[in-house]
């Protein structure tokens, strides 16, 4: 069953330019919206999971977006500063807008990004009940194991983890355990006024906006978490603090950007975590349009 | 010279001297409320440094433990009506100020929120330290003014009871 939240396309709906909001509401879409990208200079784009669409509505300006990009930091850049630097701003309901702009450096790394110009709002979905059928993968004697969720960028990863959590929380396909989620971009369970916006079952900790490799520890050592779930993993911090709530006897269920088994080994720091043998099952997740296909990793 | 003539004179002696020293007092009101503000706006820049707080939430926090509430309570509420922080400021009613400082804070609001954090509480400590240039600027005004008001009261006083006598 997909929750495709009228809530969350609403909420998006009120931080658009008032002529793209109109006209978006205007426009029929045959297939789910994922995107709503906006560039400076450009059309509007509207991807949907089976192709995009341009938005006849004129180019997004620059006026635009600076009143957006107002508007997504609450009229306060300073707050947001931190996801700034990281490329995106996480709004309610879980909504990640990743944003391009022009990065000031200090000793090599980013310390600020201006000039933001393009936007691109990734609409949160849930589904509930699309990790029902792969509990058995990730359970050993009703157990959690450590995972991993592989696939490329826009695979469905986020999504089949957030009815993981839910699943596990709650018993289903397992026996129910505390779940400690460990969401730095606060889209897995979208938390607005201290609720999460999605159901992440009755047993899930959430710690957001935070380091994951620190909030790993942090759930390791105050929350005794039976299995820490975290999004996107893949920096050597990431490593360290995943083998070490491995030897504390917490199970850890993680995604990673990679499309294929030998890109997983290729790249550096992800390549790090799996050769440490932590993960015991790898999951590459594969998408046909709204089809999920599941296929265990041998490495 | 009759007891009614001397006693009215004194009195009336009493009354302007008394209104001058009042007078004089009152001035320290807007000196006190420059301080308030200057703290204010001191803690405003150790609330985005520490906590990063949105400026509604700033304000939030102003108005509950901050030294000028009223004007935070009223720039919160027009924010909770939609109006943006350098409006809702605009519009909330201000402890008695100078209009440089006025100048100062309304300045000071139109920008806040548009830069980083170092930024921003450069920003605010700048403003403080004008705020406090101001204030030792108006003490020194004030206490020549109030002196000025303690000696014309006297004097005033004086020429009444002369007069009466």
């Amino acid at each position: 069953m997909e929750k495709y939240s009228e809530k969350t396309l609403n909420t998006i709906i009120s931080y658009l330019p008032k002529r793209i909001a109109s006209a978006f509401e205007n426009a029929v879409f045959a297939h789910p919206v994922e995107e709503i990208r906006l560039r400076c200079a450009r059309q509007p784009q509207i991807v949907t999971s089976c192709g995009d669409m341009l938005l006849e509505c004129g180019a997004f300006t620059r006026e635009e977006a600076g009143e957006l990009l107002a508007k997504l930091c609450r009229r306060s850049v300073y707050s947001r500063e931190e996801e700034l630097k990281r490329g995106f701003v996480t709004i309610e309901g879980g909504v990640r807008v990743g944003v391009c702009g022009r990065p000031v450096m200090e000793d090599g790394s980013i310390v600020r990004l201006t000039d933001i110009t393009c936007f691109n709002f990734r609409i949160a979905r849930e589904v509930i009940g699309c990790a029902e059928s792969i509990m058995p993968q990730i359970t050993e004697h009703g157990k959690p194991v450590s995972s991993l969720i592989v696939s490329p960028p826009g695979g469905g990863k986020t999504t089949l983890l957030r009815d993981m959590i839910r699943c596990l929380s709650s018993g289903i396909g397992c026996m129910p355990v505390k779940v400690g989620l460990a969401d730095e971009r606060g889209e897995l369970a979208g938390v607005v006024d201290g609720a999460p916006s999605f159901d992440t079952g009755p047993r899930t900790d959430v710690m957001e906006f935070a380091p994951k490799a620190e909030v790993i520890n942090m759930f390791v050592r105050t929350m005794s978490p039976d299995v820490i779930v975290t999004d996107e993993i893949g920096g050597a911090d990431d490593a360290e603090a995943i083998a070490d709530a491995a030897r504390c006897g917490a199970a850890v269920i993680a995604s990673a950007h990679a499309s294929s088994a030998r890109e997983l080994n290729e790249r550096s720091g992800l390549a790090e975590i799996v050769s440490t043998g932590v993960f015991r099952r790898i999951l590459l997740l594969r998408r046909t349009g709204s089809m999920l296909h599941i296929c265990p990793v041998k490495l | 010279m009759s007891a009614a003539r001397l006693t009215a004179a004194a009195a009336a002696f009493a009354v302007c001297a008394v209104f001058g020293a009042v007078r004089s007092a009152r001035q320290n009101v807007l000196l006190e409320s420059m301080d308030d503000l200057i703290t204010d706006v001191r803690y405003a820049a150790s609330i985005i440094e520490l906590e990063h707080l949105p400026v509604g939430e700033m304000a939030k926090r102003l108005a509950f433990s901050g030294k000028c509430r009223t004007l935070w309570k009223e720039t919160t509420e027009s924010m909770r009506r939609g109006s943006t922080f350098e409006k809702a400021f605009e519009s909330a009613s201000k402890p008695p100020l100078c209009p440089e400082a006025v100048r100062v804070t309304e300045k000071l609001a139109s920008f806040l929120g548009s830069g980083d954090v170092k930024t921003e509480v450069t920003r605010l400590l700048s403003a403080a330290e004008r705020l406090s240039e101001i204030r030792a600027i108006k003490e020194t005004e004030l206490a020549q003014k109030a002196k000025l008001v303690r000696v014309l009261s006297v004097m005033l006083g004086t020429a009444f009871a002369l007069l009466i006598i």
